[in-house]
């Protein structure tokens, strides 16, 4: 009759094999917040010609260092001390430093929203022009408009919306994440009203307008 | 409370009947329809048997139309004469009372009208005059004559401030907030209302007038202008049926101030002559027909239209029919579309043209006579454009017919041609080949379809041929040096679509007495130009090429080509290129000491050995074997390779026969731009010869 007696090593080597078999492990790639407001506030400041450092109005949410991993098996207990070996193997996914806004496309965009920020400067300064909560900016008083000037600053307005689509849309692109869009223009959204000169007309998160 | 007013008076005229001389009549309220009165006490004194003091109080006075009752109101004729025949008041005065706090006199009073009124007993002529009162920074008069078979009313007014007037009357009356109107005004009033009709009569004058609705599409400013204005609508006396008609006719001067119509925009200024709209229209609850209207502007253009509009129960255009004639391009474009389409352009010319436009049919045609089109940085002009232009969203058998005695294109001057072509919905056909003559060959367009228009989907195609065109006279045209051979291709089809043209078979064209051609091309037209494209050279002559920059002269052929080329924004981002002496060259191959010397300068100097550098100081043209210069681009480096591998680099110039000259690179990665720059110089700055 031959006995079996397992070991503990035969045991935790069992374990292992079973748990990498049955537990499905979901690697989460967060959206990089910080460096996606650190994105935002540089090409903020080449538009608005403002180099000072951003005031930072919320701490960014620093990127998780490990991976995070969402175990569907029922054993926690097991699967804690599995983590650094899984670790180990898998390079944590949110890693990541900066976001690319170097490209020709971004690069383009980015010129295009300076030089025409200095046409709408008065506008904005007038409040004829609003930083709306949603990334964009709207001709909220036209009559703060002169007639001559109305049909141009109209103009300006659609053209700077549909640059600021591009760009939210190719920064995601071009950082190979596309499903990033709509973090980026919210990250844009925030930062493009909080780097706003006091006095301009922004929307708050209700959708009511009030001056900075 | 008229009857019972009446009463008041009727006791009065026969008080001395009773021989009182004091009556007091407390009404309490007195409704009736469409006012509502409280707390009215009347009282009569008698003066003298022909002569009473009427005063009438009203503690609130109750209105539909107002948003607050009219409050402590108090008329007071101290002298009411009355007789037989009639009743009269010369003078009279309405107050405003209201409480004082804290002063002994706890009622103050503060005139608002004075006015005066007749009565003819017999006749039954009541004659009610309000005398002139300020208001709004201005006054205000009106008179009422009124009789058994008509009543007229007049008012005028002098210098009123509609934003005083409008902030004021806002107290009482719900204004439309979406629309706001400032500036001063006087006007005329006249209301004459008989049993068959009543007819209206407005004459006033508008100055540094100002309106806007609230979104900002329609306003105007410092306007000043003159309205007439006659409206008549008969009376009806079934009270079932619908009021009937309101027929105007009107006439709007305007002799300066800015107007914006999103996206018009019209400046009218001082001494320029008035502009004029006359209108004459029908208009009822339901509809507005306007039957005619004309807008003049002197020397600018005129038109002429008709409209049927219906107001209820949803505002919808039915119809709509504008004539434009004698439209005076130099003057229309700057006036009326320059801050919507840009002042890039100069238009001279005449124009006439006409709009319809109903619920499902959609036609514009414009007719332009002896036309000129300039763009103001000269990049293009034509010149005596005439024909007829014309769109419909539906039929397709329209057809627009232009010609132009004289195009440019920069410096390109283009000969004369016409076009014929349909533009229906958003589509663009041409109806037959268009040619244009080009210096002495032509561009013949046989094929362009344009659909989806103004659209995010937009998609055009088009093919054609470029008959030969001599190099000589194109070289000549575009200011530079003198070209040898011809220029023709035949164009495949161009296709653009998703933002992107496209190639859909290879473009070849004849070009330096052999041929390129070009293949694969995919032009993305998106907010950075993107292009991937390859190139195929076979045969090029060197001489030709070689003759136009300051490279120095080489002969024999060239081929090659430019695999993989990838441009963003017009920059190179990677290729793979490769130009040799093809191996049935039937050419000499000479190479001149400026050539080879500018071949060493590009591989980076001192790529020619010892030797042939003494050599190059004694002859001026080298016999060679083959040359061929290649460039691998990738991250901004280019790997250079020549046409055959020595121990340490490469031969850009293999020399052959004597003397023998050899130009080898020995560099073999160059920094892109670093590349660039060198060619630059080549091309723009006469290298040193070495002698």
């Amino acid at each position: 009759m031959i006995k079996l007696k397992p070991n503990l090593r035969s045991y935790q080597a069992l374990i292992l094999l079973v748990c990498l078999v049955n537990a499905c492990v979901t690697i989460n790639v967060y959206f990089p917040a910080a460096a996606a407001q650190e994105a935002a506030d540089r090409i903020i400041n080449k538009v608005y010609g403002n180099d000072t450092t951003p005031p930072s109005s919320t701490p960014p949410t620093a990127p998780p260092t490990k991976s995070q991993i969402n175990p569907e098996s029922s054993n926690q207990s097991t699967t804690v001390w599995l983590m650094p070996i899984v670790d180990f193997f898998i390079t944590p996914a949110v890693a990541q430093a900066n976001l690319d806004i170097s490209t020709p496309t971004i690069q383009t965009l980015t010129a295009n929203l300076t030089a025409r920020h200095q046409k709408m400067l008065p506008h904005y300064n007038s409040g004829a022009i609003g930083l709306t909560n949603d990334a964009l900016i709207t001709l909220r008083d036209p009559n703060q408009v002169p007639l001559k000037l109305r049909n141009e600053v109209k103009s300006l307005v659609a053209q700077e919306n549909q640059d600021r689509l591009k760009l939210y849309r190719e920064i995601a692109v071009a950082n190979a994440h596309p499903e990033w869009e709509a973090n980026i223009r919210a990250t844009f959204a925030k930062r493009w009203i909080d780097r706003a000169t006091a006095g301009w007309w922004c929307q708050n998160a209700n959708g009511d307008w009030q001056p900075r | 409370m008229k009857h019972q007013l009446f009463l008041l008076l009727l006791l009065g005229w026969h008080s001395n009947l009773f021989a009182l001389d004091r009556i007091t009549l407390e009404l309490g309220s007195v409704t009736m329809p469409g006012w509502q009165a409280e707390n009215v006490v009347a009282q009569l004194q008698w003066r003298d048997q022909q002569t009473m003091a009427l005063s009438l109080r009203v503690a609130k006075l109750i209105l539909p139309n107002l948003k607050l009752p009219l409050t402590q109101l108090r008329l007071e004729c101290p002298r009411l004469q009355s007789n037989p025949n009639q009743f009269a008041c010369p003078q009279a005065q309405l107050y405003k009372d209201s409480e004082v706090k804290n002063t002994a006199r706890k009622i103050s009073a503060m005139t608002l009208v004075t006015l005066s009124f007749t009565y003819l007993i017999k006749s039954q002529r009541l004659e009610f005059r309000i005398q002139p009162f300020s208001l709004a920074g201005g006054n205000l008069s009106a008179q009422v004559i009124s009789n058994l078979t008509q009543w007229q009313a007049e008012i005028k007014v002098n210098q009123l401030n509609l934003e005083q007037l409008f902030t004021q009357l806002a107290t009482f009356i719900d204004l439309p907030t979406d629309f706001t109107v400032a500036g001063n005004t006087s006007l005329q009033l006249t209301v004459l209302t008989t049993t068959q009709v009543m007819t209206v009569n407005l004459t006033g004058t508008l100055n540094r007038f100002k309106y806007s609705n609230s979104a900002g599409t329609q306003a105007g400013e410092n306007l000043a202008a003159q309205l007439t204005l006659q409206a008549q609508q008969p009376i009806s006396t079934n009270t079932n049926s619908p009021p009937p008609p309101w027929h105007l006719q009107s006439t709007l001067t305007i002799q300066r101030g800015e107007i914006y119509s999103d996206p018009i925009y019209v400046e009218i200024k001082y001494p320029d002559p008035a502009v004029q709209l006359t209108t004459e229209l029908s208009w009822q609850a339901t509809s507005l027909d306007i039957h005619a209207f004309t807008y003049t502007h002197p020397n600018v253009m005129i038109l002429k239209g008709l409209s049927n509009i219906q107001l209820a129960p949803a505002f919808a255009l039915n119809q709509l029919t504008i004539q434009l004639t004698d439209g005076h391009l130099a003057e229309f474009y700057p006036r009326y579309l320059q801050t919507w389409l840009g002042d890039n352009q100069s238009i001279s010319g005449l124009a006439d043209g006409r709009l319809e436009w109903s619920q499902r049919k959609h036609y514009w045609q414009i007719n332009l006579s002896h036309a000129n089109l300039m763009d103001k940085q000269q990049r293009f002009q034509i010149q005596d454009l005439n024909g007829l232009l014309q769109w419909h969203n539906q039929t397709t058998e329209l057809s627009s017919h232009l010609r132009w005695s004289q195009a440019s294109l920069w410096t390109l001057k283009l000969k004369p041609s016409e076009i014929t072509a349909s533009f229906t919905g958003t589509q663009f056909k041409l109806l037959k080949p268009w040619q244009q003559p080009v210096l002495d060959g032509a561009i013949t367009v046989k094929q362009f379809n344009l659909e989806n228009w103004g659209q995010e989907n937009l998609r055009w195609e088009l093919s054609g041929k470029l008959t030969p065109i001599t190099m000589q006279s194109l070289s000549a045209a575009l200011g530079g040096p003198t070209l040898n051979g011809q220029l023709s291709a035949d164009i495949p089809p161009l296709i653009y679509q998703n933002h992107q043209l496209s190639l859909a078979q290879d473009l070849r064209l004849q070009l330096f007495d052999g041929n390129v051609i070009i293949k694969t091309l995919k032009l993305l037209w998106g907010e950075v130009a993107e292009l991937h494209t390859g190139i195929e050279f076979d045969k090029i002559n060197l001489k030709t090429l070689t003759k136009i920059t300051k490279f120095g002269e080489i002969q024999g052929h060239l081929s090659g080509y430019i695999r993989q080329l990838h441009l963003i924004n017009w920059q190179p981002v990677s290729f793979d290129a490769y130009l040799a002496t093809p191996e049935d060259n039937s050419l000499p191959k000479t190479i001149s000491q400026k050539a080879i010397d500018n071949l060493s300068s590009l591989g980076g100097g001192g790529v020619v050995n010892t030797i042939s550098k003494s050599m190059l100081r004694i002859f001026e043209n080298f016999s060679y074997r083959r040359l061929g210069w290649g460039c691998l681009l990738r991250n901004g480096i280019c790997q250079m390779r020549g046409v055959e591998k020595t121990k340490d680099g490469y031969y850009i110039v293999q020399g052959g026969g004597l003397p023998r000259i050899d130009v080898i690179g020995y560099n073999t990665q160059v920094d892109w731009n670093e590349l660039l720059s060198r060619l630059k110089r080549i091309s723009q700055v006469d290298a040193p010869v070495i002698k």
